[in-house]
């Protein structure tokens, strides 16, 4: 638009400013001379306003045009042998011209593209195979023993007898058991546990009481004792035997008040 | 039952740390009792009841045998509450069902569950 106007404006101008001088001097040459400079100094200043345009748009900083690349390329990254996409080619052949156009991404075929989608699938589908076997081994190694030494203990003998009539019972020791071996917190586990000390736990269950010992060093867990909760009698034996051959430093039933 | 008064407490498992957050196993003993028997019960506070469901991210309360709840685990409170379930009049009714219940089978429930349904039987055939 503003070329249009500077076209039209330059031979009114000279034309204007010829019929001007020409009328005051009489003097045609310098008239001529007169006008044509005026027209040039018209011309001048779109011309200079132009170049300043022409200056802004093609020669912006080179850390904004660097950065630019970066962020919109970026991915380019991922194939860096054939130059990728983004990738500069820092090679340095050819003008200045095919400097500049080295630095834009390379126009990709379809075919291309398929292939490296495909391949970033494969190495996508082996690392997650490598992760899977990776959570079940860890899943395996998770797995801590649980022992039951009450079995061994002859007073304990006649208790353990009566807790197995309860199914409940046995149900309660085996869901313990199971979350012990799981390497779940013993103070976690049933309502409100008491930590006897020593690492003991007295877990209540719904219809048995159980007393664990944890070992800290390894993560592995013993039932040392179960009592059928509905069971008075059997309760009495388990806080006796507890008492006296645990080395617990709260007694399970320490007096009466 | 001849008495409402309690004779001796006992806290199985330990005394319990948090008097206000916490679960206990008391055994009693009662004042009177001919053969000096021993009578077991679960005690808790309403705070333990609500972090109890916290923990678990649990929105109710999963099958529990009854248990006496109070403010603050302390013998003397704990025995107020198991006096207050002990009612003379009513041969101490709540005090036996508390203590007997977890010693329920299902043989004894489907029990009383037939005997009851033999008894409204017998009550639309007399009407």
């Amino acid at each position: 638009m503003r070329k249009r106007v500077t076209i039209i404006l330059v031979p009114v101008t000279f034309l204007g400013m010829f019929f001007y001088f020409y009328r005051k001097s009489g003097k045609f040459r310098e008239s001529i001379i007169a006008a044509l400079l005026a027209a040039l100094v018209l011309l001048a200043g779109p011309l200079e306003s132009e170049a300043k345009d022409a200056n802004a748009f093609t020669s912006q900083p080179e850390t904004t045009r660097a950065s630019r690349n970066r962020n919109l390329f970026n991915s380019g990254a991922r194939n860096p042998s054939n130059g990728g996409p983004g990738k500069p080619d820092n090679s340095g052949s050819g003008g200045d011209d095919d400097k500049d156009m080295s630095q834009y991404p390379k126009v990709e075929s379809v075919q291309e593209t398929e292939s490296r989608l495909d391949d970033i699938d494969k190495s996508i589908a082996r690392m997650e195979e490598s992760s899977d076997s990776e959570t079940e081994q860890c899943e395996a190694t998770e797995q801590f023993q649980v022992e039951e030494s009450y079995k061994s203990n002859s007073e304990l003998k006649k208790v353990t007898k009566n807790v197995h009539k309860s199914k409940r019972a046995v149900k309660n020791l085996e869901d313990v058991k199971q979350k012990l071996s799981e390497g779940a917190d013993p103070m976690k586990i049933g309502r409100k546990p008491t930590n006897l000390g020593n690492d003991f736990y007295y877990i209540r269950k719904s219809d048995a009481r159980i007393l664990v010992k944890l070992d800290r060093t390894t993560g592995n867990s013993d039932v040392v004792a179960f009592a059928l909760r509905s069971n008075t009698k059997n309760m009495e034996t388990f806080a006796t035997v507890v008492n006296s051959q645990c080395d617990t430093k709260i007694k399970i039933n320490p007096k009466a008040y | 039952m001849k008495t409402n008064r309690v004779k001796s407490m006992t806290f199985m498992g330990g005394a319990p740390i948090d008097i206000y957050d916490g679960w206990a196993d008391v055994f009693v003993t009662l004042e009177d009792d001919d053969d000096d028997s021993k009578y077991w019960f679960e005690v808790t506070t309403p705070q333990a009841l609500a972090s109890h469901m916290d923990e678990r991210n649990q929105r109710f309360l999963e099958p529990v045998y009854p248990f006496i709840i109070v403010r603050e685990l302390t013998p003397a409170v704990i025995k107020e509450a198991i006096e207050a379930f002990i009612i003379e009049e009513e041969d101490g009714f709540w005090f036996k069902l508390y203590d007997s219940i977890p010693s329920f089978t299902i043989d004894d429930l489907n029990l009383i569950i037939d005997r009851r349904k033999k008894e409204m039987q017998a009550e639309e055939e007399e009407d």
